[in-house]
């Protein structure tokens, strides 16, 4: 090495770096507290937050159904303690009939479970609509629950979903919705009524359900005493009013 | 003597325990302008030792270079190249380099005053 610099004539330009590198500093410190908080407000604290937000909703809304339900109870209790004499007897049944009809009572009967699920069996060629035929679809539910209904079933339920007169059953992608609520197979259909009548209204030739029995998508049980819950749902009427005129 | 930029550095780093909070959407360019900080005091205190030292060129590169190397990684995110890779392997290779240099002249220079005192 022959080129060592000459020694430095002042040191001012030390002063200078020494300024800068107190900016330096600085700037070091504002990236390092900005990558930090960055690091601690990223990705998995969000999660976090979102998580716990999600599981404290679910379990106030499991909360909420068990006080619904006990405040039914209670609403039940107070009813019955107040319908006394005869019109009151009247008024009561006409509730429970009320009731039944609307699906707000839970009720039990002889009847038939239909259980509902994909084929055991495999299409002979994998194609989409081949594949699709042995796999239950919304309209296979909403068809089986139409006829039960046409051939006198008094009470139906899919998989504790109890049907009702604003119930929809649709298809959401893998699951099925039933009153809005998420279910998947095999699908447990439960109806009150007679239970031969019920079955036969199934069994019939170029019926509802002759495609799901070629494929033993479908088993119908006949039960002596079935129960069928009550609608958990919310009712909200929000368009629709008593009528004045009403002829009763 | 040499410890007076380190000093500087601790002094600037103080501003760490200071109530100031920036967006997180900053962190890339901040550390990106660090990062082009540094290369101006390795390049300065080069300078300074070679005696080439010119306080203009100095202050300027450090204010400018800070900026661009900012405003530049700034730009690639608004056309989605990553152009903060480029400019950290320019910025790095130079730093490394200075300090290569830098550290060759202090070893002469003490040899140099070792043979001077023998």
């Amino acid at each position: 090495m022959s080129t060592i610099a000459p020694p430095v004539r002042g040191k001012s330009w030390l002063w200078q770096v020494t300024a800068l590198s107190i900016v330096l500093g600085a700037l070091l410190a504002l990236s390092l507290k900005t990558q930090r908080q960055a690091v601690e407000k990223g990705e998995p604290n969000r999660r976090d937050v979102l998580s716990a937000t999600y599981l404290g909703i679910k379990r106030e809304n499991n909360d909420l159904k068990k006080q619904l339900t006990e405040s039914k109870l209670k609403v039940e209790k107070l009813v019955r303690q107040q319908a006394r004499g005869i019109h009151g007897k009247d008024y009561l049944r006409m509730l429970d009939e009320s009731k039944m009809l609307a699906g707000t009572a839970a009720v039990h009967g002889s009847g038939i479970i239909v259980t509902l699920h994909d084929s055991p069996k495999k299409p002979a060629e994998i194609k989409q609509d081949a594949v699709s035929d042995y796999i239950v679809h919304d309209r296979d539910i909403r068809d089986i629950v139409n006829e039960l209904f046409a051939s006198g079933a008094e009470a139906i339920s899919i998989n504790d979903q109890r049907m009702i007169a604003t119930s929809s059953i649709r298809c959401v992608g893998p699951v099925v919705l039933v009153n809005s609520t998420q279910t998947a197979p095999p699908f447990v259909i439960r109806a009150i009524g007679k239970p031969d009548v019920l079955e036969n209204a199934l069994k019939l030739p170029m019926g509802v359900a002759d495609g799901l029995f070629l494929l033993d998508m479908i088993e119908i049980t006949k039960e002596p005493d079935i129960r069928i819950p009550a609608y958990s749902g919310v009712m909200k009427f929000s368009s629709a009013k008593p009528s004045e005129a009403n002829p009763e | 003597m040499i410890w007076l930029p380190v000093m500087g550095l601790v002094l600037g780093f103080l501003i760490y325990f200071a109530p100031v909070q920036l967006p997180s959407g900053l962190a890339s360019y901040l550390s990106l302008a660090t990062l082009a900080g540094l290369d101006s005091i390795c390049g300065g205190i080069r300078a300074g030792i070679e005696g080439k030292f010119h306080d203009d060129i100095f202050l300027t590169g450090f204010v400018v270079n800070t900026c661009l190397a900012a405003l530049l990684a700034y730009l690639g995110d608004l056309i989605g190249v990553d152009l903060l890779l480029a400019a950290v392997v320019a910025l790095g290779g130079r730093v490394f380099l200075n300090l290569s240099l830098i550290r060759r002249y202090w070893l002469t220079q003490t040899a140099l005053s070792k043979k001077r005192d023998l």
